[in-house]
């Protein structure tokens, strides 16, 4: 317990005895973990979304009009023996005619009218779990479609939005990790400084510690418990900070920021932070704070005892 | 108590002590006296292993200090108190901070720590000053505090390297004093020193070096 109290003593000292390169310290580190803090939020929002996304994508398999149900049949079993179809719903020629004169009727009654049932082909709507499963069963539709004599007629598959998400899934990760990584070396070569400083302003303090019979780690705690702390302050008030900002957007910009959003995403289940991923990320990041602080510190007293 | 058995230290080609040869009984006062360059520091240096030796063996207190482990160390250093020319004393801490200092690091209690100071700074006449910073002491002063400092760990041997090297004459003389009655208290005294005066008067054992040489180890005054 004394071991302790004399430890946080020391630290404390050394931080308050560094002012401003303390502040800096903490001000990187904070920076740092704002970026990956958002980083995290981001990626977990957009493979949320992106999920949604790949869920809902479908193919759409449209059949001449003068297509036999047998064949019809036989394409649908065809497409469930690939095993990676979730659903398939046939829409029939008259459920397609109902569709088409629902979407006309208000803005061109004429047009629904003159409308023949049967040119309407009927369709199959097929989706799967996730996106690479759609591109298998596409291409067992197109080798069908090749084989069949006209009675497949057109097949329409929208995977653009999803190779968007998915590219910029992509572009986010690595543009992320990228500043993460600039970031860490940043903060980790700041602390190390940081700490060579204090290490030189205490320089006689150490001399004379270790002459009275100071251990090396009794030397040493002060300076690594200090980076440490460097790492957990620069986590804790990036959380805060970041906790404000998404606060005030949800309090005073709901009208131009998050209704704006919503719209374009509509439909889409918004991801939900919950408290526990909050605390998961915010534990975690904290951990690799006191890791990357005390690994810095640990460098610079290290280099000094030698 | 303390052997120094066929001591060598060289630096590159430069023979800092050529083959040492001396023990000191537990309870002595000994002066060790020579020139600048001589030796002396690089003795003291040796004994409180900042340096190790190039050849020979080093006992003190049950401790063979050539072959301490670096885990070790602090414990000899707790056994051995160590006064400088230039006090070496923390200028952002008080005095009683300065002498706390040295039982904080061997996990002494608060209680016990603020009991061993007060005393100690009552022995070297500084209880008025316990809450004074050392630029609001006199040479003499901060060199008591040190005293104070060294001796707080109850070491078996208390070294003092020119410890009157900054002082003016009559402040040395009270230090000298002072050294003189913790000796008189039971703790073996190494003072390392070229102040002949001060040798002279004391009369007690003196070894001398000369360019790395033990030239002399006998009673009496400086040039005897």
């Amino acid at each position: 317990m004394i071991k302790v109290r004399r430890l946080i003593k020391y630290t404390y000292e050394h931080i308050r005895r560094n002012g401003w390169l303390s502040f800096s310290s903490v001000a990187i580190m904070t920076l740092t973990f704002f970026v990956i803090s958002i980083f995290i939020f981001t990626l977990y929002s957009v493979n949320v979304i992106l999920h949604y996304y790949e869920s809902k994508s479908q193919i759409i398999v449209f059949f001449n009009p003068q297509a036999s149900q047998t064949y019809i049949s036989q394409v649908k079993t065809n497409i469930e023996d690939t095993g990676k179809v979730t659903s398939i719903k046939f829409i029939s020629k008259e459920v397609a005619y109902q569709r088409f004169v629902k979407l006309l009727k208000t803005q061109n009654p004429t047009l629904a009218k003159s409308v023949d049932m049967n040119a309407l082909p009927p369709s199959f709507e097929v989706s799967t779990q996730n996106l690479s499963n759609l591109q298998d069963v596409a291409n067992t539709l197109y080798k069908l479609k090749k084989n069949s004599h006209g009675e497949i007629d057109n097949i329409l598959y929208f995977k653009n939005v999803v190779q968007f998400l998915k590219q910029a899934v992509s572009v986010i990760s690595d543009v992320g990790l990228g500043l993460i990584i600039f970031l860490s070396i940043i903060a980790f070569v700041i602390i190390i400084i940081t700490i060579a400083i204090t290490i030189n302003s205490h320089s006689e303090d150490i001399e004379i510690m270790k002459l009275v019979g100071a251990s090396t780690t009794y030397v040493v705690g002060p300076f690594i418990m200090e980076g440490a702390l460097y790492g957990v302050l620069g986590v804790f008030i990036s959380s805060i900070v970041l906790y404000l900002i998404f606060i005030i957007i949800s309090t005073y910009y709901r009208a131009t920021i998050l209704f704006p959003l919503e719209q374009f995403f509509q439909g889409v289940p918004l991801p939900h932070y919950s408290l526990f991923l909050v605390l998961e990320v915010v534990g975690v990041e904290a951990l690799i704070g006191i890791v990357i602080g005390a690994i810095a510190s640990s460098i610079s007293i290290t280099k000094y005892l030698k | 108590m303390l052997t120094f058995k066929d001591v060598s230290k060289k630096y590159g080609n430069r023979v800092a002590l050529d083959d040492i040869n001396f023990h000191i009984e537990e309870g002595e006062f000994v002066f060790l006296v020579g020139h600048s360059g001589a030796g002396k520091s690089t003795l003291v240096k040796l004994l409180i292993r900042e340096e190790t030796p190039t050849s020979g063996s080093i006992h003190f207190a049950g401790y063979d200090i050539e072959q301490l482990s670096r885990k070790a160390l602090p414990h000899l250093r707790r056994e051995i108190g160590v006064v400088f020319q230039d006090f070496k004393l923390l200028p952002r801490k008080t005095a009683f901070e300065n002498v706390a200092f040295a039982m904080e690091v061997s996990d002494f209690s608060n209680r016990e720590i603020k009991k061993a100071v007060n005393y100690m700074l009552d022995l070297v006449g500084l209880s008025a000053k316990s809450r004074s910073f050392p630029h609001q002491l006199s040479g003499g002063e901060k060199q008591r505090i040190a005293i104070a400092r060294a001796m707080v760990n109850n070491p078996h041997i208390l070294i003092a390297d020119e410890p009157t090297g900054n002082l003016d004459p009559n402040v040395s003389w009270d230090i000298v004093q002072l050294l003189n009655k913790i000796n008189n208290w039971g703790t073996t005294i190494l003072m390392a020193t070229h102040a002949s005066d001060i040798v002279n008067s004391l009369q007690k054992r003196v070894i001398s070096l000369d360019e790395g040489k033990i030239v002399r180890d006998s009673m009496g005054g400086y040039n005897e």
